[in-house]
């Protein structure tokens, strides 16, 4: 990462490919079967109704989970082979914001976000500082360096996660839904900072959300997945014109209220209700 | 604030071991290791009923050593006590003798050696051949009560 | 048969439980050394783990060493044997009641709350967070942990011994009315330093190895819920307990 700093020649990170994916949690098959690519250097967002295994998909690219079938390759590695000494080389390229914040209830914003730094790099600590706090700037969450996470707000937690995932300047990002919690103008100011780093640092970023009109600006791919399985992918613009009446239904269901519920998948309410 | 944590819990430790320390002065003997700067000599009783192994062993009430080990000999039944002594009290002439005795009248039994006069002393690994037993206050009582019992 | 079965199973479970609690131990021990900012963690760890604990172990110690005082007080006063008494309290003290309460104490005070601790951040996915930041939980979070509860439970074993002796010599001195000057020389005189002492401390550090298994064990394999938490925390203390108690006697009846 100091490299980085010096030079101005940024290396681009390969493509993530994922082939023929399957995944299941207490016998239920979450991802049936899915084949997609993350291009290197572009913006690709994951979007589905709650449920259908985004973050699953997310888990399974940074190396947390395992697929039952399948492979996901990196730089001609299948990331789920992979030495537990290789993965953490893997994980020193990558950022990832989850979805549950998972601060460090013990320490304070400030040592959060100094946190990785600490841990893998030895650098002055009016160096380190001042990284930090930029950072921490960005987000708008300077002055509360010295609060512990329980101190915060959701969306301020948020926003913590979300410096303390980008302060390596990793090459590839993870973003699962950055923009809960906050209010609509820091939402367009996170956009933008999402759109910032992908550009300065020429990165891949990999986005979890739900925001169909943010995602028409900002993302290069989008995927649309639903009950395991990917049902659409394309442009955004492309993608959200589908004619699919899933497609339709995700995408229209947030631009004229919800009328129909997405279920988790199961018995019907007549026969939960009178059997 | 990493400097003031540090300090204290060095303090925790060094408290620790003062207690300890405190333990090793106060409340217990620090058993010299008499293997390295002692000498052996051996004894055997008849009955030494009440002697541990590490039980004292004594000239004139101050201690000059340790009981090391005690077996049963095959043939004769008598019991063989290896003692250690301190080097600094290596001539004890061939008269010695030892005897096993008691702290208080219902305290731990120990060993007492009394100095012959005899001008030879004991090798290092000698035997020690005039040896008392112990006294068993059982034995005693049983005594009395047989010797009452008689006369009546 | 189902029943059989189910014995067998857990037993099974039991074996693999061993297993990996052996491993989790073994790495966390060897990985401690991996990272030096871990140094750090071990002096807080042992501040939580050590300091905070002494007005717990002080408290208890003060208590035991004048219950057990007064008690083997009126049992020996019948024999005429009332001077012996700080004799036949430092020597149960120190092999036995020392490392052994000292032991029951920590693990109820610092067992449980290792596994908690633990528990809340693999719930609240830190660990996960951790190592997605190439940073090995179980060098940064078990090893510190590890080898504190190794290190401290002996050090307050030894405050222990010597705040039960103050504890017995009060009552001894200024309620039964002894002689102090006999109180301290029968036990100087009775005591080996080499052979009651050290063996209770030795005793200790095992029983430290002990409770930093189980604790760590149902800290990091446990269920990550928050009901699972709790449930993992009596567990540590139960199976604590259990296991201090059994190692004790396996470990006297080897030493002797
Ligand atoms: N630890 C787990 N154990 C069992 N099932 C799980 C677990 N985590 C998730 N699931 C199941 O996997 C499915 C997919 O979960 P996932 O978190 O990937 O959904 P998602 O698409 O990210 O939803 P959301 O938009 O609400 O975040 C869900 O149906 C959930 O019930
Ligand atoms: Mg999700």
């Amino acid at each position: 990462m100091l490299n980085k700093y010096r030079s101005s020649e940024v290396k681009k990170p390969g493509p993530i490919t994922l082939e023929n994916v399957t995944f299941s949690r207490s016998g239920r098959k979450i991802l049936d079967n899915i084949s997609i690519s993350i291009p290197s250097g572009k913006i690709i967002a994951i979007m589905g109704p709650s449920g259908t295994g985004k973050s699953t998909l997310m888990k399974l690219m940074t190396g947390e989970l395992k697929p039952d079938v399948g492979s996901v390759m990196f730089n001609g590695k299948n990331i789920p082979d992979l030495s537990s000494r290789s993965l953490y080389e893997y994980r020193k390229e990558i950022g990832v914001m989850l979805q549950s914040n998972a601060l460090f209830n013990e320490l304070s914003v400030f040592e959060n976000v100094a946190f990785p730094l600490r841990e893998h790099f030895e650098l002055k600590e009016d160096f380190l500082q001042s990284l930090v706090k930029l950072k921490l700037e960005k987000v708008g969450l300077r002055n509360a360096c010295d609060l512990i996470p329980s101190e915060l707000s959701g969306g301020m937690a948020r926003r913590v996660s979300l410096a303390r995932a980008i302060v390596r300047d990793p090459s590839i990002m993870f973003y699962d839904e950055p923009f809960t919690g906050q209010d609509p103008i820091t939402r367009w100011v996170l956009l933008e900072l999402i759109r910032r780093l992908h550009t300065t640092l020429n990165m891949t970023s990999v986005l979890v959300s739900h925001q169909v009109e943010m995602m028409t600006q900002l993302a290069d791919v989008v995927y649309i997945l639903s009950e395991g399985k990917i049902i659409s992918s394309g442009t955004p613009k492309a993608v959200f014109k589908d004619k699919n009446p899933l497609v339709r239904k995700f995408v229209d269901g947030y631009s004229d209220g919800s009328k129909d519920m997405i279920h988790h998948p199961g018995q019907s309410l007549v026969e939960d209700l009178f059997k | 604030m990493h400097k003031s944590i540090n300090f204290i819990v060095g303090l925790f430790v060094v408290f620790a071991f003062i207690c300890l320390g405190m333990v090793a002065l106060r409340a217990s003997t620090v058993e010299p290791m008499f293997q390295n700067q002692g000498y052996r000599l051996y004894a055997r009783f008849d009955d030494i009923s009440g002697l541990n192994v590490h039980a004292p062993i004594r000239i004139a009430g101050v201690k000059i050593g340790v009981v090391e080990s005690i077996e049963l000999l095959p043939k004769s039944y008598q019991a063989k006590v290896t003692m250690v002594i301190d080097t600094r009290f290596k001539n004890l002439p061939i008269d010695t003798s030892v005897s096993v005795a008691t702290e208080g009248l219902l305290g731990s039994k120990y060993l007492e050696v009394t100095p012959g006069f005899d001008d030879g002393f004991i090798k290092s690994g000698g035997e020690i051949t005039q040896t008392v037993s112990s006294i068993s206050l059982e034995k005693l009582i049983g005594k009395l009560a047989t010797s009452f019992v008689m006369e009546k | 048969m189902k029943k059989i079965e189910a014995i067998g199973a857990k037993a099974l479970n039991a074996i693999a439980g061993v297993g990996k609690g052996a491993w989790l131990v073994l790495n966390g021990f060897i990985l401690f050394f991996n990272n030096k900012r871990n140094w750090q963690t071990l002096i807080h760890q042992i501040s939580f783990a050590g300091i905070m604990s002494l007005p717990l172990i002080a408290m208890s110690a003060v208590f035991i060493g004048m219950v057990f005082t007064i008690q083997s007080y009126w049992v020996l006063e019948s024999f005429g044997a009332a001077s012996e008494v700080g004799l036949v309290l430092g020597l149960s003290v120190f092999r036995e009641l020392g490392p052994v309460i000292t032991a029951l104490l920590y693990t109820g005070r610092v067992g449980s709350s290792i596994t908690a601790e633990l528990g809340l951040m693999k719930t609240s996915e830190q660990f996960a967070s951790m190592e997605l930041m190439s940073v090995d939980p179980i060098s940064r979070i078990v090893g510190p942990r590890l080898v504190a509860m190794v290190i401290t439970l002996p050090l307050l074993t030894m405050f222990f011994n010597w705040v039960a002796l103050l504890g017995s010599a009060f009552v001894a001195g200024k309620l039964i009315g002894l002689d102090s000057g006999t109180f301290w020389s029968n036990l100087k005189n009775g005591i080996l330093f080499y052979s009651d002492v050290l063996p209770g401390l030795f005793k200790s550090v095992i029983f430290g190895l002990i409770i930093a298994s189980v604790s760590l064990y149902h800290g990091y394999f446990g269920d990550a819920t928050p009901s699972g938490v709790a449930k993992n925390s009596t567990r540590t203390v139960v199976q604590g307990s259990m296991l201090v108690l059994i190692f004790d006697y396996i470990l006297v009846a080897l030493m002797r």
